[in-house]
């Protein structure tokens, strides 16, 4: 793709020069954006940008998709060189640490509202990330949660009814029991079980990321909030008896339960689940298409109430912003701002959503096209995903949450020594993180 | 040209006479040195003392801080750079015997002519041309949890379990260690092979007169004429092996619980994730000194060169 | 210098293996079970990048695929972004360019180190090779912050300077050209040659063989090399193998496409080895040894 727009970039130059030239007309002003939608979603997104360049005759939008990582590695030098892209897509655990370290214009309210980007249509929580101490930096486009996919057809198999999905932590473990069979066919609690040798299981917990996040998740819905406020440095509080006791809970999933394999990864249980052996998978919207791909019987649910307080669900987000110029050029700047109000109307969300991200916004939500969605199954949980932003240190918080868990759930310490050894890791993460800040 | 030289002072000669000649043959290379490596090395020093930002015109002096933070327990640097200083010790002592062992032995079983020689020397040394990216995506593979060979191998044979190597600690080292000596073990097989061929003929009949076996005859021939080959296989390995990456990177991330991570992946990720690149910086200098002990010792060797062969 | 094949005492050999043919059939298994183990990963890649996603985890095993199939290769070739082309020009390019400018600035360098006399030659010739001693991961950050500074971030540059000025190659030319008989360049000087006529038409004959196997080493070195790629290119700039990591990624769930980009990427390279094989190793053994 990128390759014929290369080839095709001097022939549309030289016309567009013609033009300006010969008859005067509005110049092209081009505009460099990079996102991280490398996946089954890479066609809609790059339709969606020439959608764009199809109904903006003065600009042109030139995408480059990197995968998230080594974008994010990108931005700080591309701004220190020079050349960054006009417009960039960030996620909600990193735009906090790009924003304070200088990298990304502030949106002014003379701009946001010149460009009809109005806060109030997103959801708020969304809204939110984007900002710093009122200031905004970033508008979200995409929006992603935890949610539950189970195999209708082994929830038959084993007497569930398929359009009834366990959603509260007694009914999981009845559902998990009767979806987890050895290979001789025998139950957890059944005299003679051998739980080494599963045939089938529920859904297992897995390391390290898609772990960490599961028991975010139901840590968050026991009412943990990991850290404390701002004015007191961020004080870990995830090791707090309600952290312990989500840990618990799903260490217990396997090691009391019994209802999900010792040694877990998030990709050996996507594999599982496509073969049909884990009837449940936890995981991100994200894998909808590849399990639609796989030609599986599935449906989907929100993530399940395993914690004891309100619901909570682990959430995530995009959010377009634009990296800072060396050399401001109003024109491009006016043009990027376009670009991102248009790509941000729920028009294109809608569009946007059938590559499996979540409405960003109401108006979406309640959309009669959205409801033929299979993520609509989910649409009540949207206003409870919980999103950790707002600090610049959530790489290593998450870090040391996930490891604490990883060491918690491999069995390698109890679950009270796990969690205070990632708390005091996540502290002093967090003190160091506060020194290396620049000074703003 | 005669006459030039006499009329001219020798800088502003126009050909070989001049004294400054060998100093043209030396200078593109010496300003790229210049740039490229005696720089670098002011400018780490420079950056390690400061906290960089690189979206900054300015950079804040702090000093030792980032050095001191490397030896003070409790900070995260001092935590990770150690923990996974001392994951990369293991690789060490654990891949450097086995590449210089398996290395010889793999040499030796092609010292004599065989059938196929020319093939088994082929496939041995083979792996050492993929990439290391290749190499990792493929011991992935074979370790992988559920279905990779090892462990549909392991499935079969009666008593024996499958492991999850890759996300159990210590099991993870498995698939890093053995796609390392699969990878690199043709490199020093060829230089034990090399030297295997110049030990003289005259050497083993003696031996045969003295009725030595086969172990003895290796035992005080072989091995002794081996001795430099063997210092200098194993201080570039241990060099290469302390400064592993790709094998971890790529096999395991580092994972379960930063078990295999290196300690060159935890610099990478202070600067290119956490973007403090003093820090890393600093760890980089720690890191690199004592490396620098190791090099010095093969460089005394590499100026020994040969005529150590009975030592 | 090293050979490998050790011709002078064949026929011994082969009389010593005659007496005892039972420890050489020994030694015959050993090594074909040895190369099995070699081979297994890469038949083992090639079959499973043969193979629809469900019998990649198929049991019982399927040791030759039942149902060969190219689709994971036309769905990698079909996928978004997979600039394979791309990468293994930036790749070829890239460590082309990177052998023949270090090879050549290693022969100008070592040409005076070791034929001339002037002073500072010494003192160079150990600055040079004591910063051999320096290890790689000393560089890293500094380079890195260097390519922000010159605007090299993402550029072919990036990839091909920084190590071009590598004393390795300086050190090894020298040791060879310091070998030449000194004859030789006298007749050429008293046929009136002047410096760089007696390095092209004299000496670069000698330096044939060693020149061709430092080439081979620093394109072997550039071609491999995974941290400084990683960090310092990307997207399209990517070099394959790097590239290929990134790429795999999204797959590492589905084996069959994982084995198929694989293989894309490593099957040219196990020909062009096969096909270059003798020049191959001997080249390695050449630099690898030095003056051993």
């Amino acid at each position: 793709m990128n390759e014929r727009h290369r080839f095709l970039r001097f022939p549309i130059a030289l016309a567009t020069l013609l033009l300006v030239a010969g008859v005067t007309l509005a110049q092209s002003v081009t505009i460099d954006y990079w996102h991280g939608f490398t996946g089954p979603d890479l066609p809609i997104m790059e339709g969606l940008v020439a959608d764009f360049n199809a109904a903006h005759p003065g600009i042109e939008v030139q995408a480059e998709a990197i995968p998230w990582g080594n974008l994010f590695q990108q931005i700080e030098p591309s701004v220190a060189a020079g050349r960054a892209p006009d417009v960039v897509a960030v996620n909600e655990d990193v735009i906090t640490g790009f924003i304070l370290r200088g990298a990304l214009e502030q949106l002014t309210p003379e701009m946001l509202a010149e460009h009809s980007i109005e806060p109030e249509r997103f959801f708020q929580s969304l809204w939110s990330i984007g900002m710093v101490d009122d200031a905004v930096y970033g508008v979200p486009v995409h929006s992603v949660m935890l949610v539950m996919y189970y195999n209708t057809q082994l929830f038959e198999e084993a007497g569930l009814d398929p359009n009834d999905p366990p959603q509260d932590r007694e009914s999981f473990l009845e559902a998990a029991r009767a979806l987890t069979v050895d290979t001789s066919g025998r139950h957890p609690g059944d005299a003679g079980f051998d739980r080494n040798n599963l045939a089938r299981w529920a859904a297992g917990v897995p390391t390290p990321w898609m772990g960490g996040t599961i028991a975010y998740s139901v840590a968050a819905q026991n009412g943990v909030t990991f850290v404390g406020p701002a004015s007191d440095d961020f004080p870990v509080n995830f090791n707090s008896d309600e952290g312990k006791e989500a840990v618990q809970f799903l260490v217990d999933l396997v090691t009391e339960h019994s209802v999900s394999p010792a040694n877990a990864t998030e990709e050996s249980e996507i594999a599982a689940f496509r073969q049909g052996k884990a009837a449940i998978n936890l995981n991100g919207v994200w894998m909808v298409s590849q399990y639609q791909e796989a030609g599986l019987d599935f449906g989907i649910a929100p993530f399940p109430h395993l914690g004891t307080g309100d619901y909570r669900v682990w959430g995530g987000a995009s959010h377009l912003a634009m990296p800072v110029q060396r050399r401001g050029d109003p024109e491009e700047q006016a043009a990027a701002l376009t670009f991102i109000s248009w790509m941000t109307q729920a028009q294109q969300n809608l569009t946007w959503t059938a590559a499996g991200g979540l409405p960003t916004q109401a108006e979406v939500a309640d959309h009669s096209d959205y409801q033929s969605n299979p993520m609509t199954a989910v649409k009540e949980a949207l206003p409870n995903s919980y999103v950790l932003t707002g600090f610049p240190f959530i790489a290593q918080l998450r870090g040391a949450w996930d490891s604490g868990f990883e060491a918690a759930l491999l069995g390698d310490k109890d679950v009270d020594r796990a969690l205070d050894d990632a708390a005091a890791e996540a502290t002093s993460s967090i003190r160091d993180g506060l020194l290396s800040l620049p000074d703003r | 040209m005669i006459s030039t030289r006499a009329r001219r002072p020798p800088l502003l000669r126009l050909d070989d006479s001049n004294p400054l000649v060998p100093y043209l043959y030396l200078l593109p290379q010496a300003l790229l040195f210049l740039a490229f490596v005696v720089f670098p090395i002011a400018f780490g020093i420079y950056v390690s003392l400061h906290r960089w930002n690189i979206l900054s015109d300015r950079q804040t002096f702090v000093g030792l801080d980032y050095y001191t933070a490397i030896f003070t327990a409790g900070t995260p640097q001092a935590q990770f750079f150690w923990k996974t200083m001392l994951n990369t010790g293991f690789f060490v002592a654990v891949s450097v015997p086995l590449l210089i062992g398996c290395a010889l032995g793999l040499a030796l079983l092609l010292e004599k002519p065989i059938a196929g020689r020319g093939f088994f020397r082929t496939v041995f040394f083979l792996p050492t041309i993929l990439a290391v990216s290749i190499m990792g995506l493929l011991w992935r593979w074979m370790f992988e949890n559920g279905s990779g060979l090892i462990n549909v191998v392991l499935e079969r044979i009666p008593f024996l379990n499958t492991v999850p190597f890759l996300t159990t600690v210590g099991w993870a080292w498995v698939p890093i260690i053995v796609g390392t000596v699969w990878w690199t073990v043709g490199f020093n097989m060829v230089l034990y092979s090399a030297a295997l061929a110049g030990i003289p003929r005259a050497y083993y009949d003696a031996a045969q007169l003295d009725g030595a076996g086969t172990f003895a005859t290796f035992r005080f021939v072989t091995w002794p004429m081996l001795a430099p080959v063997t210092l200098f296989a194993a201080i570039t390995t241990t060099i290469a092996s302390f400064q592993v990456f790709g094998q971890p990177h790529v096999i395991t991330n580092g994972g379960p619980l930063r078990s295999t991570q290196s300690v060159m992946m935890y610099i990478t990720e202070e600067a290119f994730t956490n973007f403090r690149f003093s820090s890393a910086a600093a760890m980089s200098m720690v890191f690199g000194l004592a490396l620098l002990v190791i090099a010095a010792f093969q460089f005394r060797l590499m100026l020994q060169d040969t005529g150590r062969g009975n030592s | 210098m090293a050979t490998i094949a050790g011709t002078g005492r064949t026929g011994v050999a082969v009389g010593s293996r005659r007496r005892r043919m039972p420890r050489g059939i020994i030694r015959f298994v050993t090594l074909s079970l040895l190369a099995m183990i070699f081979l297994a990963p890469i038949y083992w890649m090639a079959t499973t990048s043969v193979k629809s996603e469900s019998d990649t985890i198929a049991r019982p095993v399927q040791w030759i695929p039942e149902e060969p199939t190219l689709e994971n290769y036309r769905a990698i070739f079909a996928s978004p972004n997979a600039t394979f082309l791309r990468w293994t020009w930036n790749s070829l390019f890239t460590s082309v360019a990177f052998s023949l400018l270090s090879v050549a600035l290693g022969v100008l360098t070592a040409y005076p180190l070791a034929r001339m006399r002037f002073p500072g030659r010494q003192t160079w010739f150990w600055i040079l090779l004591g910063s051999m001693m320096v290890p790689g991961i000393i560089f890293l950050i500094p380079h890195y912050l260097m390519m922000i500074q010159l605007n090299w971030i993402d550029t072919y540059n990036a990839l091909i300077w920084p190590g071009v000025p590598g004393a390795f190659g300086v050190f090894l030319m020298r040791q060879f050209l310091v070998s030449v008989p000194l004859e030789l360049e006298e007749a050429a000087r008293l046929d009136g040659a002047n410096s760089l006529q007696i390095l092209v038409y004299v000496l670069v004959p000698f330096l044939i063989a060693p020149m061709a196997a430092l080439g081979l080493f620093n394109f072997m070195a550039a071609w491999n090399n995974y941290v400084w790629p990683l960090f310092v290119v990307h997207g399209d700039m990517q070099t394959l193998p790097v590239a290929i990591t990134t790429f795999s990624s999204r797959y590492w769930t589905t084996y069959g496409k994982l084995m198929a980009g694989t293989a894309i990427a490593s099957i040219p390279v196990l020909i062009a080895f096969l096909v270059a094989q003798p020049y191959f190793i001997r080249g390695m053994s050449l630099t690898g040894l030095k003056d051993e």
